[in-house]
């Protein structure tokens, strides 16, 4: 790590983080005041005239407690798809824009190993991707205690919340690759988040009819599954571990790509 | 200078990296001497940047090898750096930040505890560190770029364009500060095509021309190889004409000829004698004359032109 460049770095980074975190805080905290077993009855409803729009947006069962109901409405996209925004932006604003503008000229020029540099620059994604999730824990937590005191079951939303950050990882290792390795500055900015985004829909797509399930079977999301890893589903768990080991992976591959590639910044 | 303490500070020897359609840079040598200033010159495009590049470690040689102080600019890129400032020819600061925060960063990364030297520069170029980087003038950024390739005191300097955007009092400044750096014992690569901004810095210089060094000389050579230039003014086209003829030229209009790289200066003046001359006056070959001269004719020495 480079200490200084870390620091500057995750202030500049801090502003779309928190942006990122309050839209999912207004989600979260929406989506738990709607918990209502009065009101379950109308979403029911609601889900049972349009089930292949709900089931596309991972929302096919409503669940029967509050953590499945959470999960059910929140997990299965805006917490898969506002999350890759963040992480494809902060890929960007790390490595794929330095080399663009030229600036990575004046990083390079000091001496620091370009290894070290990248890591650096890595741990500035993590940090906010891992704070991210610690304040929306924070804030389902309190929300929840807020509204429907010991409704929430805590440790069953922190495994569900680890979970769902093996795939944030998934996600910000795929778009560090890219941004690392792919020589062509356009290809570096969007190859990775276009995989990511049809990963995401081919999952939405699974969930539309019988003819396009198995199309939930080939992308990584697949291994996606929070209330598995609240219950202790021993696959499920595998399932987050793989995710996490895929994106750590994809960190280790984009770095030593930075550190052997010709830059002509 | 190597790790060792000899041999020279830069070294590239048979540098090459092609990139295809004949660019890039084929069989480079360079050699600058701890407290030498070595001037690297040529047309834009004719791969001084590429050879920056190299020494800097941002690319590996395809063949060949780049030392600075004996360490491989690409294997030991951190040891080069720890030696060296880097002014580049794109000038790529930050833009958001201020010059303070930016020069602190660029200290910070470089361990640097000792930031005196950084308000000294500032000073020297009249530079202000509060001011964002994006709201500068191209001069400004220049300027910061400057600060942040000299304020550790490295002991090598590769310097790519180095004055592009200074105004001419800031342009004095900085080879005021090359030659106190070269005074203190650094080793300076100057990369121009402004050749007076080299006549007055370097030592030596090395012209490069389509990606191979094309001539490599001291400065003294080149003021001893530098011809004078005539300029004749005629009285009309017309008499313009016919010495152009007498000459064995095909006529081009105009007045004026230009005469380069004039040594007889008794048979220009004989010459003359039988034409309605106007004026005639003298100066001193540019060394882009005689860059030219060795850029469009075979040898060193450039041949006598005319031009109307």
């Amino acid at each position: 790590m480079v200490w200084p460049l870390f620091t500057r770095e995750l202030r500049s980074a801090a502003l779309p983080a928190l942006v990122v975190a309050c839209v999912l805080a207004l989600y979260a905290g929406v989506i738990v005041s709607m918990y209502d077993p009065g009101l379950g009855a109308s979403l029911e409803l609601m889900r049972e005239s349009m089930p292949e729009l709900f089931a596309a947006f991972g929302m096919a069962d409503q669940g029967t407690t509050l953590l499945e109901f959470l999960v059910n409405y929140l997990y299965g996209f805006l917490l898969v798809v506002f999350p890759l925004v963040l992480a494809a932006l902060l890929a960007d604003r790390l490595m794929v824009r330095h080399i663009e503008r030229g600036s990575v000229t004046y990083l390079l020029a000091q001496p620091v190993s370009r290894t070290r540099l990248a890591i650096s620059q890595l741990l500035v994604l993590l940090t906010c991707m891992v704070a991210l999730m610690a304040a929306l824990t924070v804030f389902e937590l309190a929300v929840a205690q807020a509204l429907f005191p010991g409704e929430l079951d805590a440790a069953g939303l922190l495994a569900v919340n680890a979970s769902t950050l093996c795939l944030w990882v998934l996600f910000a290792g795929v778009c560090w690759a890219s941004a690392c390795a792919l020589p062509v500055v356009a290809a570096a900015r969007w190859t990775g988040v276009a995989v990511c985004t049809i990963f995401v829909l081919a999952q939405m797509l699974s969930g539309v009819g019988d003819e396009l399930s198995w199309l939930a079977d080939v992308t990584p999301i697949a291994l996606f599954d929070p209330l598995g890893v609240a219950s202790g589903d021993t696959g499920a768990v595998a399932g987050a571990a793989a995710l996490a080991a895929s994106g750590i992976a994809l960190f280790a591959l984009g770095t030593a790509a930075f550190s052997r590639r010709d830059l002509s910044a | 200078m190597t790790v060792n303490g000899a041999g020279p500070a830069i070294c590239a020897r048979g540098l090459t990296k092609d990139y295809g359609r004949g660019r890039g840079v084929f069989g480079v040598n360079l050699e600058v001497a701890p407290g030498e200033v070595l001037g690297f010159l040529g047309p834009n495009g004719a791969g001084k940047t590429v050879t920056m590049r190299h020494l800097m470690g941002f690319v590996r040689p395809q063949a060949g090898t780049v030392e600075v102080l004996g360490y491989d600019c690409f294997r030991e890129r951190p040891a080069v750096q720890a030696h060296l400032g880097y002014l580049p020819g794109e000038n790529a600061c930050m833009r958001e930040m201020t010059a303070r925060s930016f020069l602190d960063l660029m200290a910070g990364m470089r361990g640097m505890r000792d930031r005196s030297r950084m308000g000294e520069l500032a000073d020297a170029f009249k530079l202000d560190l509060d001011a964002r980087i994006g709201g500068m003038s191209k001069g400004n950024r220049q300027k910061v770029a400057i600060v942040s390739a000299f304020m550790a005191r490295p002991d090598v300097l590769l310097l790519d364009e180095p004055t592009s955007g200074l105004d001419p009092l800031m342009q004095e400044r900085f080879l005021a500060l090359v030659a106190e750096e070269r005074a203190r014992g650094a080793a300076i690569l100057l990369s121009s095509h402004i050749f007076e901004e080299a006549e007055r810095a370097c030592d030596r210089v090395v012209f490069i021309r389509a990606g191979r060094v094309a001539m490599e000389c001291s400065m003294a050579d080149v003021r001893a190889r530098r011809g004078r230039a005539y300029v004749v003014e005629f009285a009309n086209a017309a008499e313009r004409d016919r010495w152009a003829r007498s000459r064995g030229v095909e006529p081009s209009g105009g007045t004026v000829a230009e005469l380069r790289n004039v040594t007889d200066v008794n048979g220009l003046i004989r010459g003359l004698a039988p034409f309605d001359v106007v004026s005639l006056s003298s100066r001193e070959q540019t060394l882009e004359e005689l860059f030219f001269g060795l850029y469009e004719g075979d040898g060193p020495v450039p041949s006598p032109t005319d031009r109307g």
